[in-house]
């Protein structure tokens, strides 16, 4: 446990320097208002009661320090606790222990001062809405006016200024991902929460999606988040990759992703991703693999 | 398309229907207590009693509209409440399940000593289309997705206003095939109260008929009521298709 408390120290500190190495945009851009906010999990635990006395520990002691600005990718075996961990983040759920802070301050008041963009696996958006409309809601719903040219640019930032006024069910799966990404971008969040977010598209749809995401994400850096069942995708996006073991879910393993920016398609034939894919791909089967032979 | 295959089915079904009856009441099958449909025409289109059963039938549609609409705002403005005030949730639920059981029939004899003859009709009538209103928008509710949900917390959305903005259109299919049960039963529900008393109306006419064993006259009434609510019923399924359609549902 104290190794892996101090490979998180010191991981953390590494990005900074990486971060500071790199001269990434964000740095310029940390100094004006808020910007993207650094999150600390300190011993988060969950243990979901399932009745009759029975419990469930889905997330055991997780320590984890993630800087403001930094994209995050968290993988493992599904059912290993990645949904319940990106809740409590997002203050959905609450840890049975420990604690977890966005900027200093609970996800409740990250969340009362509209900072946080979720996207999940489902996409959400809602079948009466147009597409500008399902992008337009989270002013609405947060009770500000709408921003229309704030909407409009997201709109052309994942490609679907033509189908501002399509509903939902007029776009293919891929389209609305965006158009759910996009609304989880509208209000400019300080941390951005992605479940799976690309998870039912096809192979090739995957690819060109992860490519756009590190697109907008290199233009407005935020504290990012993402679950994903892909490591492919995890190497392609992240900073840092944590993988978790098998329930009760523990960090097993946190790995710095040494690749430059900006990405773009061809990154992914770069010896440096092969390698990386690799490990992490390895060290993903074994730490599955001992699970399941407890 | 699909409101106008439901009616080409109706009318299949009620043209059959005349038929058999139309041959059961020759034959005389049933007795004296089910005269031929061609009778019961021959005699709901004299012009006295067309008038009669024209002016019943119209005191049961206003008294049924009234119950509809104090029903169906009553139902819906309850079923809200518990998605602003989380407390009266749970509270509600076990109404629901409890206001379902109570027969309607039992509760006439209460409206009549409470808002009198000439109002039970109406009360019965919105009775009836508020359990019916009530229980379809709290099961509207539930079936919320839960995504939804998320989002809506994720913004720290008042509750008001998510109900506004996603709860309520996300309810709004559930609570509109409520008012499609309401509208049927709110025609009976005011027929119902018209039987406990009223000083007129076509529960009044079903009552007397049979006293007096006017057996066209009654007839015709309960084919009046029939008609009336299944017009009513199409109606609202009619709304609903293009309402669904506008939802993108
Ligand atoms: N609300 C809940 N109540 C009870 N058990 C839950 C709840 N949410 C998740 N779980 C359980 O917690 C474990 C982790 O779930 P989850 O975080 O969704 O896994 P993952 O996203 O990694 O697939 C699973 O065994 C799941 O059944
Ligand atoms: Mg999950």
């Amino acid at each position: 446990m104290g190794d892996l408390e101090n490979c998180v120290m010191s991981n953390t500190s590494h990005a900074q320097t990486l971060q500071a190495v790199a001269g990434k945009p964000r740095e310029a851009e940390s100094a004006s208002i808020t910007g993207p906010s650094e999150i600390a999990l300190t011993n988060v635990s969950k243990t979901f009661a399932l009745g009759k006395g029975q419990t469930l520990d889905a997330v055991s002691n997780v320590n984890l320090n993630i800087a403001g600005g930094e994209f995050i990718a968290l993988i493992g075996a599904s059912g290993c606790g990645k949904s319940t961990l990106l809740r409590m983040i997002a203050g959905l759920e609450d840890p049975s222990q420990g604690s977890i802070t966005i900027a200093g301050q609970s996800p409740e008041d990250c969340i009362k001062r509209q900072k946080l963009g979720i996207a999940m696996q489902e996409h959400g958006l809602m079948p009466w809405l147009s597409a500008w409309d399902n992008v337009a809601l989270p002013f609405r719903l947060a009770g500000l006016p709408v921003d229309t040219e704030r909407v409009d640019e997201l709109l052309a930032l994942v490609g679907l200024a033509d189908f501002a006024q399509a509903l939902p069910k007029q776009l293919s799966g891929g389209m609305k991902q965006r158009v759910s990404i996009a609304r989880a971008l509208v209000l400019k969040p300080d941390v951005l929460i992605l479940d799976e977010p690309f998870g039912a598209l096809d192979a090739v749809t995957r690819r060109l999606m992860n490519n756009e995401l590190q697109r907008i994400w290199s233009q407005q850096p935020t504290t990012t988040i993402l679950v994903t069942h892909s490591v492919e995708e995890a190497v392609f996006l992240a900073d840092r990759i944590c993988l978790m073991s098998p329930r009760p879910g523990r960090l097993a393993l946190i790995e710095e992703v040494e690749l430059n920016r900006p990405r773009g398609l061809d990154t992914m034939h770069e010896p440096e991703f092969r390698q990386t894919l690799a490990k992490l791909t390895a060290a993903l089967d074994d730490v599955c693999t001992q699970g399941s032979r407890q | 398309m699909t409101v106008a295959a439901d009616l080409l089915k109706w009318l299949v079904g009620i043209s059959t229907l005349m038929v058999f009856w139309e041959i059961a009441g020759r034959q005389a099958w049933l007795g004296g207590g089910l005269p031929p449909l061609s009778g019961v025409f021959a005699y709901a289109i004299e012009p006295r009693s067309t008038e009669l059963l024209l002016r019943s039938a119209g005191i049961t549609a206003t008294n049924a509209s009234y119950g509809f609409v104090i029903g169906s705002l009553i139902g819906t403005l309850i079923a809200c409440s518990g998605q602003i005030w989380r407390p009266l949730k749970q509270g509600l639920d076990t109404l629901s399940t409890f206001v379902n059981a109570i027969p309607l029939i039992a509760l006439g004899p209460l409206m009549i000593v409470t808002v009198g003859e000439q109002f039970t009709p109406m009360a019965t009538a919105a009775l009836a289309v508020f359990f019916a209103v009530f229980v379809a928008t709290l099961g509207g509710f539930e079936r919320v997705p839960n995504v939804h949900r998320d989002v809506t917390r994720a913004y720290g959305t008042a509750h008001w206003r998510a109900l506004l903005l996603v709860q309520f259109p996300n309810a709004l299919p559930s609570l509109i095939d409520g008012l499609k049960l309401g509208v049927s039963t709110a025609v009976l529900g005011a027929i119902l109260g018209e039987w406990f008393g009223a000083p007129a109306g076509l529960g009044v006419l079903i009552v007397s008929s049979m006293q007096n064993f006017q057996i066209n006259l009654l007839w015709s009434a309960a084919i009046i009521g029939t008609v009336m609510s299944a017009a009513a019923y199409f109606l609202l399924a009619l709304l609903q298709a293009r309402l669904l359609r506008r939802l993108g549902l």
